[in-house]
């Protein structure tokens, strides 16, 4: 009976012990990041070189970074937002600058990304970028008729239900494009209400709206749509690889592409900073920079760093040197009225 | 009964599985008539009624109701109506609810009917109260007036008064009694209790192990039971067993178990092989006190005081059955010594000497 | 005395440790919630406050009314659905089925899909009803159409399915137990004076199994209310109902005043309704 009574207790306390074991552990690294920026060819070296343990929860969207750090802290050390997100969680004091001197490598980064104004707000650095790309658009040509220059895909009658879009503010931007805007981070009312007005008489073209790169992927290769605008790189590799039967193809619309890029911010009062600015510096280095390069298909915000770990080939492919191809592109910043554009957004999801 | 059949089971029977409920029976109701089945749990007589009623359907036989074969017919198609044993009123609706429930609604004299019915049984006062604001006996009238409302040519009754407390099964049987003179249909009633059926039946089914054991008026069922089964079940008896001796006319002459002798008779005249096991059947209230034509010697193992009575455990002596006597206390003398471990002396008629071959038992 | 000394804090514990629970765990969230209803969204994140700008704003910008009337709507639909279904499942467990363990496994069956997780159940439809799915497939090989429809997924109808599925067990649970507990001899009753079977389906078993009805239709409404993965796995783009809004505003609207503001109020249409059932029930009671 005794033996039994320890044996309860030692089970529950151990069990109440395991539950808690995350919060005590020592050096660790909580990353909020993007699916396929710490699988094990990322983080294994790394793990392996620094004895930091390494923790990944994903995002779906630019908006989910800021709800996460404003449910409390403690939780993430690093987070990863495009550009366009970094101000929110600066100026809500979720995260701290960063000491560019404990990130060996810094000085090699495109000075375009890592002296972007986001990122040097108020005097003091708040990013590390990490990798950069492309929005742009995906489609099947042996669905759709002829080949497609233009957003207006996404807005053609004649492949009603089998559009998609992504589930983002970002939609505003691509509706506001095709209506020939300019301004797409500072439209105006009129300018808003038209677009609104442009992606609820889209709604009937779209199956759904798209939460996460596997999502479209399983909607592209399933039949169920032909367009829809993607993350370059990420979905047609899955969606080919999958061997359907068909090949999707992506372009790059004559009203361009969007560009985008990703920064490591260090969450505001981390305890484990070391580990940190270990996997900042580590991520600057050819084993990082190459190892999510190679995760993604997109591209390298190091030039120095891949020198030696890309044929020419992959270079090419990836824009390694070619900092030209960001001027091709839309990059994306905060919209001015960020609370407008999401409003905008959720009221085009809840319209019938 | 020269009055005609207004219920006949012609050869049923009744199989749950391989377990037969109810063996081969025939059984005729007459108009007007007051039958009960009566027997223990699981003799059959409740499946019997559910047979008539059309709850159950009859492996084989027929079954006809007013002239009808209605063997196969479905519950509500049968000129039969049924008071439940727990009264089933439905718990929605009020007493003239539930009364009304059988009734055409759009005939106009329903509430006519209505009012008669809760007239006949007394409860004129409670048309609107639910069933759970009713009393036991309450419940029992509401259900014999939704039964009888609907003019039934035979009324089934399961079990009608054994929810109900002693004092006021008593006054319902007198009740039933009164409502069946009235209504002048067939009562079909099924009890358990032997004193039920003899104080309201005119003709009571004996029944046991699926079986019909005996048919009778309740005087015959007790004056010439046809089994130590009936003889024990309709009224009480001892059942000893004995051995034949010799046969004088009418008389038997039989042998106990230490060799006390008496004399009996055996029902319908029977005889018996010299030295056959039989059962004798002695009703308690059979048994004298004192000496006389069948003498049994005695010794009291209990006493048990009952008022008007004294019932007596005895047991004969060279012997280990057990007797039960009722001794009348009118009749004593104060003399007797009565009490436990006293030796007594018992006769009993030999006409109460009941008769039975062992096996029959 | 001494005895009542010494067990006094014995009691207290007994008694408090629930009501600290409940109170913690329930009674201080909700508290929370409702005040935050009153704070002030201002970028970056939000502020304290007590102002009903965030009531106002759902009640004047159509798309919260509008949100919420679609979720009333399919958590109808799901409601009637899962009756007209599984009622007559409920009524052949309870009354056809003889055999106890052939009843058993039915019932297990009905109870079964509720131990697999939820997200499976769903995007099991979304197999089912998709373009390449079952159902086309099906139809296909019937020769009643020549191409895949794209008609049974990504839409209201798909969410409704996918729902009633998930949630008919909530149906067909409490209905049985209501007609378990119709006594036998009620509608032996019936039968005896003379109303047929479906004459006393009508009147006897189905105003007594109306509080099984009730309570599942209930639990039912107030569970597809509720729900935010559907319209996520198996909607399309006019699926939006009233928890993803809320989810949204916690989430990438970081607007938590708006939020709770929405909150409150679904809280106190789900606590209508749970009165509204209560009464009907009782209504019902006081003829019983």
């Amino acid at each position: 009976m005794l033996k039994s009574k320890a044996l309860h207790h030692l089970v529950l306390g151990s069990t109440i012990l395991s539950c808690m074991a995350g919060a005590i552990q020592a050096s660790e690294l909580n990353l909020l990041t993007w699916e396929g920026y710490a699988t094990p060819e990322i983080t294994g070296p790394f793990e392996a070189a620094t004895s930091c343990k390494v923790t990944a929860t994903y995002v779906g969207s630019n908006d989910d970074f800021a709800p996460k750090l404003a449910a409390g802290g403690g939780v993430y050390d690093i987070v990863v937002p495009s550009l366009d997100a970094v101000p929110v969680l600066q100026q809500a004091g979720f995260v701290q600058p960063i000491e560019t001197a404990k990130v060996t490598g810094f000085d090699t980064i495109y000075p375009e990304f890592s002296k972007a104004a986001s990122l040097n707000a108020d005097g003091s650095v708040w990013g590390v970028p990490l990798i950069w790309g492309s929005v742009s658009l995906l489609y099947r040509p042996d669905k759709i008729q002829g080949t497609p220059d233009s957003i207006g895909i996404l807005f053609d009658p004649a492949y009603t239900g089998k559009i998609s879009m992504w589930d983002d503010k970002s939609s505003i931007y691509w509706a506001a494009r095709y209506l020939g805007y300019n301004n797409i981070y500072d439209l105006s009312d009129e300018q808003l209400d038209a677009v609104k007005a442009k992606l609820i008489e889209q709604k009937p073209l779209v199956r759904k709206y798209w939460t996460s790169a596997g999502e479209l992927t399983e909607l592209m290769a399933n039949d169920e749509v032909y367009a829809s605008n993607t993350w370059t790189g990420l979905t047609s590799k899955d969606v080919n690889a999958l061997k359907k039967g068909f090949e999707v193809v992506e372009f790059s619309p004559k009203e361009k592409s969007e560009g985008w890029m990703d920064s490591m911010m260090l969450v505001k009062d981390t305890p484990n900073e070391d580990c940190a600015y270990k996997f900042m510096a580590y991520m600057q280095a050819a084993e990082g920079q190459c190892a999510i390069a190679a995760a993604t298909g997109y591209f390298p915000v190091n030039p120095a760093a891949v020198a030696g770990c890309m044929d020419d080939a992959m270079k090419k492919d990836r824009q390694v040197g070619n900092i030209d191809f960001v001027k091709s592109l839309i990059m994306w910043e905060q919209p001015a009225r960020l609370d407008k554009y999401i409003e905008v957004w959720n009221a085009v999801k809840a319209a019938p | 009964m020269a009055a005609r059949p207004i219920v006949t089971l012609d050869g049923v029977t009744k199989n749950y599985g391989t377990f037969r409920a109810l063996e081969r029976t025939d059984l005729t109701l007459a108009e007007g008539e007051f039958v009960t089945l009566l027997g223990p749990s699981g003799c059959g007589k409740t499946t019997t009624l559910r047979l008539i009623g059309g709850f159950e359907h009859a492996t084989s036989g027929r079954i006809q109701i007013d002239g009808r074969d209605m063997t196969e017919s479905a519950a509500y198609l049968r000129p039969v109506n049924t008071v439940f044993q727990d009264y089933a009123l439905f718990p929605h609706m009020t007493v003239a609810e539930n009364i009304a429930y059988g009734l055409n609604r759009r005939d106009p004299t329903v509430a006519g009917q209505v009012s008669d019915a809760l007239d006949l049984v007394g409860l004129g006062a409670l048309r609107d109260r639910n069933p759970h604001q009713l009393s036991g006996g309450q419940k029992q009238r509401v259900a014999m007036a939704r039964a009888i409302v609907r003019r039934p040519r035979v009324l089934l009754l399961d079990e009608p008064l054994s929810a109900l407390d002693v004092k006021l099964r008593e006054g319902m049987q007198i009740e039933l009694k009164r409502i069946h003179r009235e209504l002048g249909i067939a009562f079909l009633m099924v009890t358990h209790d032997q004193g039920e059926a003899m104080s309201m039946s005119d003709r009571i089914v004996v029944m046991q192990s699926g079986k019909i054991r005996q048919i009778g008026r309740p005087e015959e069922l007790y004056d010439a039971p046809a089994s130590p089964y009936v003889a024990d079940f309709i009224g009480g008896s001892n059942l000893i067993d004995a051995t034949h001796v010799t046969r004088d006319g009418e008389l038997h002459r039989i042998e106990l178990a230490g060799g006390i002798r008496l004399q009996g008779i055996a029902r319908d005249g029977r005889g018996f092989a010299t030295g056959a096991p039989l059962v004798a059947a002695l009703r308690p209230e059979a048994l004298r006190l004192g000496p006389g034509e069948n003498t049994i010697p005695c010794r009291i193992t209990e006493v048990n005081f009952q008022g008007d009575r004294i019932r007596l455990e005895v047991i004969p002596t060279g012997s280990s059955a057990r007797l039960s006597v009722q001794v009348q206390r009118v009749g004593l003398t104060g003399g007797e010594k009565l009490t436990h471990g006293a030796d007594v002396t018992l006769s009993i008629a030999p006409k109460d000497v009941m008769l039975f071959p062992a096996e029959a038992s | 005395m001494k005895l009542d000394r010494r067990n006094a804090p014995g009691f207290l514990a007994l008694f408090s440790l629930p009501l600290i629970w409940s109170l913690l765990l329930l009674i201080v969230p909700y508290l929370i919630m409702i005040s935050v209803g009153f704070w002030l969204r201002k970028y970056p994140t939000f502020v304290p406050d007590f102002q009903f700008a965030n009531y106002a704003q759902i009640f004047t910008d159509p798309q919260y009314i509008g949100v919420i009337l679609r979720t009333a709507k399919i958590a109808a639909c799901v409601t009637v659905l899962a009756t007209i279904l599984g009622y007559p499942l409920a009524y052949l467990l309870a009354f056809t089925v003889r055999s106890p363990g052939l009843r058993n496994l039915m019932y297990l069956m009905v109870i079964v899909p509720l131990w697999v997780s939820y997200l499976l159940r769903a995007y099991t439809w979304k197999t089912i009803l998709g373009t390449n799915g079952v159902l086309n497939s099906f139809l296909q090989s019937l020769g009643l159409i020549d191409a895949p429809l794209d008609i049974f997924l990504y839409n209201q109808t798909a969410m409704v399915i996918t729902l009633t599925y998930i949630f008919i067990p909530f149906m067909v649970m409490p209905i049985f137990s209501s007609l378990e507990n119709i006594p036998r001899n009620l509608i032996e009753a019936s039968e005896d004076l003379g109303i047929g079977p479906f004459g006393t389906f009508l009147k006897v078993v189905l105003p007594l199994s109306w509080g099984g009805i009730l309570a599942g239709a209930t639990v039912t409404f107030c569970l597809t209310f509720g729900d935010f993965v559907a319209p996520v796995l198996v909607g399309g783009p006019d699926g939006t109902m009233i928890a993803n809004v809320l989810q949204n505003q916690f989430g990438a609207a970081l607007n938590w005043p708006l939020g709770s503001a929405l909150a409150t109020l679904v809280l106190l249409l789900v606590m209508a309704i749970l009165w509204l059932s209560s009464r009907l029930d009782r209504t019902a009671r006081i003829t019983l």
